[in-house]
């Protein structure tokens, strides 16, 4: 069933108070079993114990209960998940910004976030969440098991505290702590420095990681249209100048689009998906981008050079 | 417009400030939160005001003007001139004279008779006096009627006469109840009054910190009213008092000295009859003197005020107790029951003994050892009806109508003789939970096993009435003592003597324990507080006619009328055969010297006139602030002065957020 576009439109959705609610409201109505995971098997997770029946693998017997109860018992693991999915938010206080108050970047990250989890963890992979500014401020690791789902929604609401954004250090930890292959979306402003962000994003890739980017920004990082004369201050860093919009905007847009060329240009060069989204854009809009990026990258898993922000 | 404390004034230069503030150049205060400020470079030139002047002067003034009003609110201002001083000569006053035993000390009541005289001299054409005196009550001496009716010529003279004839009484001292007293003198003489007239009470006093102020903690107090403290003051301060104390042994009195902390003497002597003790008593401290017999009075020397120097005891009497014992036996006779029932409840410290003949004595303690006619069963069932306790001695088979008449059994009870086989009966389930037997409930005097019972009767448990209880059994299981609630009494049935030929129960250890045990609940009463203070009703009783006092002098009592004593010493009661004496001590609390000041009143909310009160100084100057004091507090601009400043601050709210509002554009902004 197609979704209504009244209702996935961010500012209609942002009235959901509950975000795995919101997560759920997209996903439902993109849904349609396009994803079935195709591989069974035995992981580390042990889920439960069974009675051996014939037919069952000898190998998966569990011979200390034979020891003990002289019964043959089957030691039943969770099955392995296809995809292990870290979800990358960005916490800085410079998310916090939205030209509407009810609907910030950061609101928009977690939404689109819970969108991403919620979405991968029903058709069974596991999901995962890092949020981090100049390090890392809460990591769950990828799981799919009950009550995961919540916890991910938990953290996903939290504020964004960061006073600073640095990509180097919590990319970098990342990296170390993820050595099984999975796949990484960053969901940030990426107000910062783009030069380490280059560097952590290739160092993923180069270990064997899917990444996506999905870079979020306001309407009005974009435009700058503001009225009067202010004095201006930094959510990030709390830094304060008097700035005049009329005189400011041209230079700023300059600038703002320059970065955003630099930040895709730097994706491509990482054989990174980049998708660019300002906060007024339906959430099902980005899900539909993050699939296809996905589908294409499992139907080939060349290295392919997109930028949706074109498309968008 | 005066200023009490021109002092703070000065902090009308706070002034400065919001136009110092106003003058100041504010950069512009709009803001806006942004993401980041990577991309934006900070615009050059900030907007200049073009002119230098103040601005929101409408705000200006008005936060000035609530500095300055801080300043005068904190200066507190008043109107000078708005003291009545016309309206002196129509001041009522009532002259509240302390009578309470304090006032006996040395000096004292003359220079408070003398002060009283001042007071009424002082008293212009049109005033008005009234004389209260107080000690345990107040007591009207004359009232502003005695003194409006009076020739105007001799209405001094005649008020000074009054206190002429007062004196110092044995009360304690209800200053609060006497302070009451006076206003309420004041409230009803106001309501005639066309324009309101000043009042004072002037009390003349030596506020001794016993004094009782509880009745002032709740009063309300008419506005034209100040209450003026003309303080007594004692020229000797050593004093020690003398109290009872607690004592262990009633027949070994124990006295309390006390010596008041601002004593200069800590030796004194203590007078027990012939005897004279020497107590060190340390300044503010008590010692405790334990005498070694029973005396009526103890005296103390060595201070200087003699009034709180005599203690009065009342020796321990033994209560007087009618004692009837039915019995066939003599009186003299030892193996008779009652040789032993006069033996153990003989002439001793707590119980004057009195053997009656007849039921119509109206014997308070019974005993019942032989068969009764009918009309004795009837009297003594009245008797136990009416709550006293009987013992019935079953010492014959003969008895058993005897115990149905008294137990209210509709049929006489078969008893029979035990038929004892040269074998002693002991106790068993011995039920020492019921008042009966509650003295033995200890367990060091439960042991009945020394008491053999020899001789007893059998009866048929199921013949007594459903009420009675079986508080003891004989070791073959018939009961042996039986207790039948009779009316609002009780009937303690043993079915054995507890006479030797009987029993071992009246020469064992048990016996004396047991009788006063079974009489305890309605017996007499022996013990009693015969302790009391001058002005506390004295327990008389109805039949108690005539009243000895410590004088020697004899009154007749009035059965209606509690009689308070108003002197201490020994007060003797009798009701021609009855004697009882009741020791009348001064109440401890006129003992407590320390002068009270005027705070512990100012602080009941007690309306002190501070130009008098004692801890002030009068000197010109100081009454001069005194009077501005006054009319300062009685106008209370100040109060004022918080509503306008209160609303000035409400305006200035409502300015600063209506101008704010505009303000947040900076003005001529050049880029």
């Amino acid at each position: 069933m197609p979704p209504t576009p009244q209702l996935l439109d961010p500012k209609a959705l942002m009235r959901i108070r509950s975000l795995e609610m919101r997560a759920r409201v997209v996903v439902e109505g993109f849904w349609s079993g396009i994803h079935r995971s195709p591989y069974h098997g035995f992981s580390a997770e042990f889920s439960e114990y069974r009675q051996y029946t014939p037919g069952d693998d000898i190998r998966h017997i569990d011979w200390r209960v034979y020891g003990r109860s002289d019964r043959y018992y089957i030691k039943k693991f969770e099955d392995e998940t296809n995809l292990r999915c870290q979800l990358l938010v960005d916490g800085t206080r410079s998310m916090m910004y939205g030209s509407d108050p009810k609907l910030t970047k950061h609101d928009y990250a977690a939404t689109l976030a819970a969108t991403f989890g919620y979405f991968l963890m029903q058709q069974g992979d596991a999901v995962g969440v890092t949020r981090f500014d100049d390090a890392i401020r809460d990591y769950l690791p990828p799981r799919n098991r009950p009550g995961h789902l919540r916890r991910l929604m938990i953290s996903l609401e939290a504020p964004a505290e960061g006073r600073a954004t640095d990509f180097g250090t919590p990319l970098e930890r990342v990296a170390q702590i993820h050595d099984r292959r999975g796949m990484f979306v960053l969901i940030s402003d990426l107000l910062a420095p783009l030069d380490t962000l280059e560097a952590r994003l290739g160092f993923l890739r180069a270990r064997g990681h899917e990444v996506i980017v999905f870079h979020i920004l306001d309407p009005r990082e974009l435009d700058f249209e503001f009225e009067n004369a202010a004095q201006f201050t930094s959510l990030e860093s709390g830094k304060q100048h008097f700035i005049d919009p009329d005189a400011a905007r041209k230079g700023y847009c300059e600038k703002i689009k320059a970065h955003l060329e630099a930040a895709s240009a730097l994706c491509q060069r990482a054989g990174i998906d980049y998708f660019f989204s300002s906060t007024e854009r339906p959430f099902h809009l980005a899900l539909f981008e993050f699939l296809t990026a996905r589908s294409q990258r499992t139907a080939s898993p060349v290295r392919r050079k997109t930028n949706f922000q074109r498309s968008s | 417009m005066n200023f009490l404390v021109p002092l703070y004034l000065a902090g009308a230069l706070a002034v400065a400030i919001p136009i110092y503030l106003h003058l100041r150049r504010r950069p512009p205060r709009d803001s806006v939160d942004f993401s980041s400020l990577m991309f934006l470079e900070p615009t050059k030139h900030q907007p200049i005001k073009r002119q230098s002047q103040l601005e929101n002067i409408p705000l200006l003034i008005l936060r000035c003007l609530a500095l300055l009003l801080l300043a005068a609110m904190f200066a507190r201002p008043f109107m000078p001139g708005g003291d009545s001083e016309g309206d002196e000569g129509r001041m009522r006053t009532v002259i509240l004279l302390d009578t309470s035993a304090s006032m006996q000390r040395e000096g004292l009541w003359k220079d408070a008779s003398e002060r009283t005289k001042e007071v009424i001299s002082t008293i212009d054409g049109e005033g008005a006096v009234a004389i209260i005196t107080v000690d345990r009550a107040p007591r009207i001496v004359t009232s502003f009627g005695d003194w409006e009716s009076a020739d105007v010529a001799q209405r001094k003279e005649i008020a000074k006469a009054a206190v002429e004839t007062l004196k110092p009484s044995w009360q304690g001292s209800n200053l609060g109840a006497g302070l009451i007293a006076a206003a309420e003198m004041v409230t009803d003489a106001s309501t005639d009054d066309e324009t309101p007239r000043p009042a004072r009470i002037v009390v003349i006093s030596d506020l001794q910190s016993g004094a009782a102020l509880d009745a002032v903690a709740d009063a309300s107090w008419p506005s034209n009213l100040k209450v003026e403290l003309a303080p007594i003051e004692a020229r000797e301060v050593t004093n020690v008092t003398i109290a009872v104390a607690a004592s262990t042994d009633p027949d070994k009195p124990a006295v309390r000295l006390r010596n008041d902390p601002a004593s200069e003497e800590s030796r004194f002597r203590l007078k027990v009859g012939d005897q004279t003790i020497a107590a060190v008593v340390p300044a503010g401290e008590s010692r405790v003197f334990q005498l070694e017999e029973p005396i009526s009075e103890v005296s103390v020397t060595g201070d200087q005020h003699h009034f709180d120097n005599r203690l009065f005891l009342a020796p321990r009497e033994p209560a007087l107790v009618k004692l009837l014992f039915l019995g066939d036996d003599k009186p003299d006779d030892s193996n008779g029951p009652e040789y032993y029932y006069r033996r153990a409840l003989a002439l001793s410290k707590v119980m004057h003994p009195r053997f009656v003949k007849s039921l119509d004595d109206d014997p308070a303690l019974l005993a019942i050892a032989r068969p009764l006619t009918g009309a004795e069963i009837n009297a003594v069932r009245r008797t136990l009806q009416e709550g006293r306790d009987a013992i019935l001695l079953i010492t014959s088979t003969t008895m058993d109508r005897t115990l149905a008449g008294l137990a209210g059994m509709s049929a006489a009870p078969t008893l029979r003789d035990h038929d004892h086989d040269r074998r002693y009966a002991l106790l068993e389930e011995i039920d020492f939970e019921h008042p009966t037997l509650r003295e033995f409930r200890d367990p060091r005097w439960r042991d009945f096993t020394e008491v053999h019972f020899w001789k007893y009767h059998i009866l048929e448990e199921a013949v007594l009435p459903e009420s009675a209880t079986i508080v003891a059994r004989f070791d073959t299981g018939d009961p042996a003592w039986i207790a039948i609630p009779v009316g609002q009494g009780s009937l303690l049935v043993m079915m054995s003597g507890w006479h030797p030929r009987d029993s071992q129960l009246s020469l064992s250890s048990k016996f004396l324990p047991l009788l006063f045990s079974i009489y305890s609940d309605h017996g007499p009463q022996v013990s009693g507080a015969r302790q009391f203070f001058v002005g506390d009703p004295l327990p008389i009783e109805n039949d108690e006619e005539k009243l000895t006092l410590p004088d020697g002098k004899t009154e007749s009592l009035d059965p209606a009328e509690p009689y308070r004593p108003e002197h201490p010493g020994i007060y003797r009661v009798s009701n021609g055969e009855r004697h009882r004496s009741f020791a009348v001590n001064l109440r401890p609390s006129e003992s407590e010297l320390t002068p009270l000041g005027s705070e512990p009143l100012a602080a009941l909310g007690v309306p002190i006139d501070r130009k008098t009160a004692p801890d002030t100084a009068v000197s010109a100057d100081s009454k001069r602030k005194l009077r501005s004091s006054e009319a300062e507090s009685r106008q209370n601009l100040w109060r004022w002065s918080v509503v306008v400043l209160l609303a000035m601050l409400v305006a200035e709210a409502w300015l600063a957020t209506r101008t704010g509002g505009t303000a947040t554009q900076p003005e001529g902004a050049v880029i």
